[in-house]
Parts: structure tokens; C-alpha cells; sequence
């Protein structure tokens, strides 16, 4: 192996990502799994070596496809036989869950090969754990490689990274993994504390749109990594990005630097599917100092502390009401953790004709419930009177309303511009709540 | 049936992502070619207009017509033809930073006016100029 080697290998399963859109929109078939990181690391013109797991029938393309990102060795790890390898996806844009499906998983088995895996020593390996066993996997690398493993999928509990007995030099994991949704303690030092026996250098925490933290085990440092939030276009293998990213960077500055970049990089990748326009993207904000990016801030808004930041729901939240758009939008909001007040669920549904002493009494408890939050999510579907005058109410008391109108039912005056947001568009009005809460919490 | 979207790989690097099967459109999404982010003219509602140059001067925000442009201080600003700051862009647009390091200009006009209450507020529409 010659020193010109590359230093970075990507370990993976390759899949057929096949995202699912609107009737009338065209759907969108690309390469997934490691071809996301793949992509960002052409992005910066770093060449890579790749161990890759995939169908026999997916070798030729992902091959060809892999060259073409400055891939050096294109190796492949382990085969998939009674599965194509194909992920479907219903949200692109993972207001909520992205509802991914692998077709034929549970007829899925994967051979592995057993011999040491013909790559540069001390090479950083970048691990995106699947079907395939974890630990047979990393058995073939050198034994002085670096792992850097995200743990987003396909790893039951932080066990099974300590059982690798490998030096771990990074743990990516994700606020939308399962890993990561049954942690006992979601804080920092007690995911540290769950990764303890891994001992890593790092442990950074992806909290979609509410940015990321980078913590370092010596000393319990938390440095907060703000989001770049844009319009989505697609966000699957955003975090995939970011890791392959910060680790680049990471060679060439100090962590929090990398994950500076990273955050600019993934927040490129969400907002094109081109890849030449994404490594334009990439180009130009590699012309920002890192002091210029500090200033510039962005949306910072860590998973624990949206539960105390309450979110008033202004909807015709009644049982028998038309739901779509109030059930998509609240799936969304607690998809992201927030805490939602809704007072109609709170202090009761009156039916019609009830008396005047029940009408004041709920009328004032949602009038308090509402002053001691701090937004107002607004859902006028067909124009209910009592979601504009809750709107009416926040603006008054100086509240950020974000306001979601599907139907645009509701686009007048008085609504669009006393809103601090108004959009048909759930992604923006998701973007709008962080950002604004975000600030708020900063103010 | 024939789906445009899911016949082969296509978004090759240089192959500009359009095509079959891969993603298209502005970002990704629909028909035609890509659009540069950078090329897009864009609407804004400006942040922290009490703390401005304009607005410490002048005790108002400037009025519905003032011409504006984008520079990068620290944050992103819109500022009048003389240099006086109106108010800082969202974060959201914090990606024309490296738009204005490459050589774009943006330029436009102050939209809609108010001092409050409750706060003072300005909106801007802007154009995108190519270096």
C-alpha cells in the first residue's frame, strides 16, 4: 500500500433509493446508503476506497458509479441475495418520518467475504452499519484503522459497538434513531455515559433541524453545531453527508470547525439532487472562514429543550372535523419532540349549545393556556373562526404564530402579515418554528 | 407504464442530474434544468430593524421604494445606497454569503414600511446579479 492511498474508506450497504412523490411529480430514483457519503466526498475532491454490500445485480452500476465520484478500490464486502436492495420513501422531506420501506427485508441474507480488506493502514474507516454483521465487518479492516461509526441505523444498542474492540474514534447518531429514541438519558454526559465502553473521542448528535452537538468525551465539552435550514428538497443521506464531511475537515482543522462545515454541506445536500449543483454549493461555502461562519449563525434548537419551549395549537382540533392537515402537522411537531399544547384535547370540546357560563370558562382557559406559550402553530382549516381569533390573540400578545393553511383558505391581510410565517407548505412551517424558537430561546 | 423517474442511473457528476430517474427541477424536484440558488431573486422580511443604522438615525425604518442592497458584516444586511444598515437578513439566507464571496450582487427595494407597534418592520423584494 503506498502512502498516495487514500486515507478514507466508506463501509456500507449500496441501495436503490426510489423516493415516492405526488401524483404528477416525477419520482426519483438514485443510488443510496453509502453513495450519499460517496457524493459528499467527491464534493470536496477527496478520493476514497469503499467496501461496499449490495445485490449482485447492482455491482456493475455501483461500480461505475463509484469511479465516477473518485472512488480508488471499489470492494465489495458482502453480497445480498433474496433482496434487491430497494428503499422506498414517502417523505423526501421528513417533515415527519420518512416512511422508509426495504422491499423484501425479511427475505434479506448477506455473505460476507473472509479476507483482510486491501486498504491503506490507519485508514479512517466511515462505517454505516446494516444487515450485515458489524463486528465480521470490521474484523477484515487493518487492525490500526480509525472507526467513525453512525449509528443512525441497524444497531440495536451501544453494546454492539463496544463489542467491535476497536479503537472508535467518532459516534454519529441521530435524534431519529431507534438507538437513539430509547436512550434512557437523551442528555449529553448520559449518551456519552451509554457509549462509554467504546471510549470515543467523540460523540456528535444530529438533531435534524434543530442542528447538532459535537461532544468530546475529555472534558464533557458541548459545542453547539447550528443548522443551515433552507427549503428541502430531499433530506435523505443529509447525515450521511455530514459525517463524510467531518471527517475530511476534521483532518485539516479542529473538531468544531469540521462540524461547522459539515453542517454547511448537509444543509447544501437537502436543498438539490444535482450533483454538479451540490458541488457548487459545496465550492462556494468553502470560501467562508470559519470566523465568518460563527457570525453568521443559524437555527440551534437541541432535542431535550423543545419539550420545555410549548407550542400552542390554533385548529379546529375537534373529533370529527376535517383532520389531514392538523394530523400531518401535529405528526410532525412531535416527530421533532415538540410539546403541544392543544386546548381543545386540554380543557374540552363543548358541544353546540352549551351554556354561557361553559363557553366563558373554556373561552378563558384557552386564553390563559394560550399566553403561557411560546409560539402559536395556527391550522385554519375552512377558515375556523375560533383558529383566527387565537391568531388574532397572539399577535396581540407580541407571540410568534406560525400559520399553516393548506388550502390557502386563508390568505388575507391580516393572517399573512401579522403571522410571523404563512404557508401552505408544512417544510416551511416547520423551518419557521425552529428558527423562530431558536431565536427566542437565544434571546 | 414507463415512469420517467426509475429507468437507470443518471445523475452521474457532469451529466447535469436531469434525465431520467434522478432528481430535477429548481432543487431536484419536476421538470427542466437546475437552478442556481445564487440566480434566485428572493422576497424577505428583515430581522432586528431597531438596532440598524437607519433606524437609530432616524427613529423609522426607511419608506416602501428605498433602494437596498446585501452585504456581509457579520450577519448578512440589507443596507441603503449609503452604507446605513435597515435590518439583518434571516439565517435562512445565510448560503448567499458564499453567493456574495463568488462575485453576486443583490440589489432591490424596500416593499412595505412599518414602525410598529409592535415592532418596527421592512420587507424587501431583491434581484440577483451575476459577477
Amino acid at each position: 500500500m503506498t502512502s498516495d492511498a487514500p486515507h478514507l474508506l466508506l463501509m456500507g450497504e449500496v441501495f436503490v433509493d426510489f423516493t415516492i412523490t405526488d401524483p404528477g411529480a416525477e419520482n426519483k430514483l438514485r443510488l443510496g446508503g453509502v453513495a450519499h457519503a460517496a457524493r459528499g466526498l467527491w464534493a470536496l475532491d477527496v478520493p476514497f476506497d469503499a467496501a461496499v454490500v449490495l445485490p449482485s445485480y447492482l455491482e456493475r452500476v455501483a461500480h461505475a458509479y463509484f469511479t465516477s465520484l473518485g472512488c480508488v478500490k471499489f470492494i465489495v464486502l458482502g453480497t445480498v441475495d433474496g433482496s434487491p436492495n430497494v428503499t422506498t420513501i414517502f417523505d423526501a422531506t421528513e417533515v415527519a418520518d420518512q416512511g422508509y420501506e426495504s422491499l423484501l427485508r425479511d427475505e434479506k441474507s448477506i455473505r460476507l467475504i473472509d479476507a483482510p480488506l486491501p486498504v491503506q493502514p490507519g485508514v479512517d474507516a466511515l462505517i454505516f452499519p446494516g444487515s450485515f454483521d458489524l463486528a465480521d465487518a470490521c474484523s477484515l479492516l487493518p487492525t490500526d484503522a480509525a472507526l467513525h461509526v453512525d449509528v443512525a441505523y441497524d444497531v440495536d444498542r451501544p453494546s454492539d459497538i463496544a463489542a467491535l474492540s476497536r479503537r472508535v474514534e467518532t459516534i454519529f447518531l441521530s435524534t431519529s434513531s431507534a438507538l437513539f429514541i430509547a436512550a434512557d438519558d437523551q442528555t449529553p454526559a448520559g449518551l456519552l455515559k451509554a457509549f462509554k465502553d467504546s471510549e470515543p473521542d467523540v460523540l456528535i448528535l444530529k438533531e435534524n433541524r434543530g442542528g447538532s452537538r459535537l461532544i468530546s468525551a475529555d472534558a464533557l465539552q458541548v459545542k453547539s453545531l447550528p443548522a443551515q435550514l433552507g427549503t428541502t428538497v430531499n433530506s435523505v443521506g443529509v447525515g450521511d453527508v455530514f459525517a463524510a464531511t467531518y471527517l475530511v475537515h476534521r483532518r485539516r482543522n479542529d473538531p468544531e470547525e469540521a462540524g461547522w462545515r459539515a453542517t454547511y454541506a448537509s444543509a447544501a445536500y437537502s436543498q438539490t439532487t444535482f450533483p454538479d449543483l451540490f458541488k457548487t454549493y459545496v465550492k462556494r461555502d468553502a470560501r467562508l472562514s470559519f470566523a465568518e461562519m460563527r457570525e453568521l449563525a443559524g437555527t440551534a434548537l437541541p432535542w431535550e429543550r423543545r419539550q420545555e419551549l410549548q407550542i400552542y395549537l390554533a385548529a379546529p382540533d375537534f373529533q370529527k372535523a376535517d383532520r389531514a392537515a392538523i394530523d400531518h402537522a401535529l405528526a410532525a411537531l412531535s416527530y421533532h419532540n415538540f410539546r403541544v399544547r392543544r386546548p381543545v384535547v386540554e380543557n374540552g370540546e363543548l358541544p353546540a349549545g352549551s351554556s354561557d357560563a361553559a363557553l366563558r370558562i373554556t373561552y378563558q382557559a384557552d386564553c390563559d393556556l394560550l399566553r403561557g406559550c411560546d409560539l402559536v402553530f395556527a391550522i385554519p382549516t375552512c377558515r375556523d373562526p375560533g383558529t383566527l381569533v387565537e391568531v388574532g390573540l397572539a399577535i396581540s400578545a407580541n407571540i410568534p404564530v406560525v400559520v399553516f393553511d393548506a388550502a390557502r383558505e386563508n390568505a388575507n391581510t391580516m393572517v399573512m402579515a401579522g403571522a410571523a410565517h404563512y404557508s401552505n407548505n408544512l417544510d416551511a412551517c416547520l423551518n419557521a418554528v425552529f428558527s423562530l424558537l431558536s431565536a427566542r430561546r437565544g434571546a | 407504464m414507463g415512469s420517467g423517474g426509475s429507468g437507470r442511473i443518471s445523475d452521474y457528476p457532469g451529466s447535469s442530474g436531469g434525465g431520467p430517474g434522478s432528481a430535477s427541477g429548481g432543487g431536484g424536484s419536476g421538470g427542466g434544468q437546475p437552478q442556481d440558488r445564487c440566480s434566485r431573486a428572493f422576497t424577505v422580511t428583515l430581522e432586528d430593524i431597531e438596532h440598524s443604522d437607519y433606524y437609530s438615525a432616524r427613529g423609522a425604518p426607511p419608506p416602501a421604494g428605498e433602494v437596498l442592497s446585501v452585504t456581509l458584516r457579520k450577519r448578512l444586511v440589507a443596507e441603503t445606497s449609503t452604507g446605513q444598515s435597515v435590518g439583518n437578513l434571516p439565517t435562512a439566507f445565510n448560503y448567499l454569503a458564499g453567493c456574495l464571496k463568488e462575485g453576486w450582487t443583490y440589489t432591490g427595494t424596500v416593499t412595505s414600511s412599518a414602525s410598529g407597534p409592535p415592532i418596527a418592520s421592512v420587507s424587501g423584494d431583491f434581484a440577483a446579479i451575476p459577477a
